[in-house]
């Protein structure tokens, strides 16, 4: 079986290792980038199965605007809005948490986690997130 | 009309800034208590694992601590309720406290501190508490932002118009065009996606805020790649000639 691959895009040293160290114990494969703008770059190259991103980062692009990115990609390539990359943003932000959940439809299979986060609930969520996506 | 409108900003900003400190306590907290919980789920199996956890927890409980005193120090400072009680404070004990808090990190990243101040260091008339937090933030930027191997030096120099407390590291420095923003509140250089750094924004603003307030003042110089210098410019009249504390 192959082994599924996760993006992880955060600025946080500690909080990508914590993902990182529960994920690969649970069998995910794991790439890992600092900023939306690396993660882009990284998308294209390795087509992570899920990715999950931090919102409030340094750099050119924050999470929203990486989710955006990767959304009009997609779209480009005529993926319709099941078969896109699902994405886990964990954010502090409840502005940022009211704004996805009022944008849906520019938002599809993007689901919010609010910090701090339980390790455990993480990999429940990936799971469900993975499984609904190859059934 | 315009009294509503400038309402609404206010409340606006209000909660923006709100979101801002909720998002910046909860990054710490977030690695707090994850990293317990992967204890007792005994996700770390060795010995050096346990260690890392434990060091972790200990390090963003830390930066909580710090981004608590930060917040606090710089909210007094911009409503103007902070007190300034000025008493004559030698620089190099103070210096010396401070450098002896940030050894044993410069240690653990194998940076190498260099520390240039001679015997006849002069006596100010500063709060020596809040002054101390200024330098604190000063050296522990510096560390922050220096690769291992790399080397933070502090000394002090004067002129017949100040006196220089000066920190120069050999880090990953800053943009130029970045320069004029790195003491507005929570923000983060591009240079500060340096993979090992964490940092809420605020370390550099306070310490103006502080130095401000003494009428002291603050330069920095920096190369991206090369490294950075901020000296803390302290004008003749804080000089004390009395003996200090």
């Amino acid at each position: 079986m192959t082994t599924q691959r996760i993006l992880i895009v955060d600025d946080e040293l500690h909080i990508r290792s914590v993902i990182r160290i529960k994920l690969e114990g649970a069998g995910f494969g794991v790439t890992e980038c600092t900023n939306g703008g690396r993660a882009l770059d990284s998308i294209i190259k390795t087509k992570p199965d899920m990715i999950i991103t931090d919102h409030e980062m340094p750099g050119e692009f924050n999470g929203l605007d990486m989710i955006r990115k990767v959304r009009d990609r997609e779209r480009g390539m005529k993926q319709s809005a099941d078969d896109c990359t699902p994405i886990l943003m964990i954010t502090g932000s409840v502005a940022i948490m009211e704004k996805i959940e009022k944008q849906v439809y520019e938002f599809p299979r993007v689901k919010i986690m609010s910090k701090p986060f339980s390790p455990r609930n993480l990999l429940k969520l990936v799971k469900e997130e993975l499984s609904a996506a190859c059934p | 009309m315009r009294d509503i409108s400038h309402k609404k900003r206010i409340e606006s900003f209000q909660g923006e800034f709100v979101d801002h400190i909720a998002h910046e306590f909860r990054t710490p907290l977030t690695s707090i208590l994850a990293y317990i919980e992967m204890l007792i789920d005994g996700e770390a199996t060795d010995q050096e694992s346990k260690f890392m956890f434990y060091n972790i927890v200990y390090e963003e409980a830390h930066r909580l601590a710090q981004l608590i005193d930060n917040l606090l120090n710089l909210s007094r400072l911009e409503s103007g309720m902070a007190t300034i009680n000025c008493s004559p404070t030698r620089l190099k004990r103070l210096l010396e406290t401070n450098l002896e808090v940030i050894r044993p990190q410069c240690e653990k990243n194998n940076q190498k501190l260099v520390v240039e101040l001679d015997e006849r260091q002069p006596t100010l008339n500063v709060d020596k508490s809040l002054f101390s937090v200024a330098v604190m933030n000063l050296l522990g930027n510096a560390a922050k932002y220096t690769p291992p191997g790399g080397t933070i030096t502090v000394w002090t120099s004067s002129n017949e118009e100040q006196f220089q407390i000066n920190v120069k590291d050999t880090g990953v420095g800053i943009e130029e065009q970045e320069l004029p923003k790195i003491f507005d509140k929570f923000y983060r250089c591009d240079t500060a996606q340096d993979e090992t750094v964490t940092d809420s924004g605020v370390g550099l603003a306070t310490a103006q805020k502080i130095l401000h307030a003494h009428g002291c003042d603050i330069s920095v110089s920096s190369k991206r790649g090369e490294g950075s210098m901020f000296s803390i410019l302290v004008p003749r009249s804080l000089i004390n000639t009395s003996v200090g504390d």
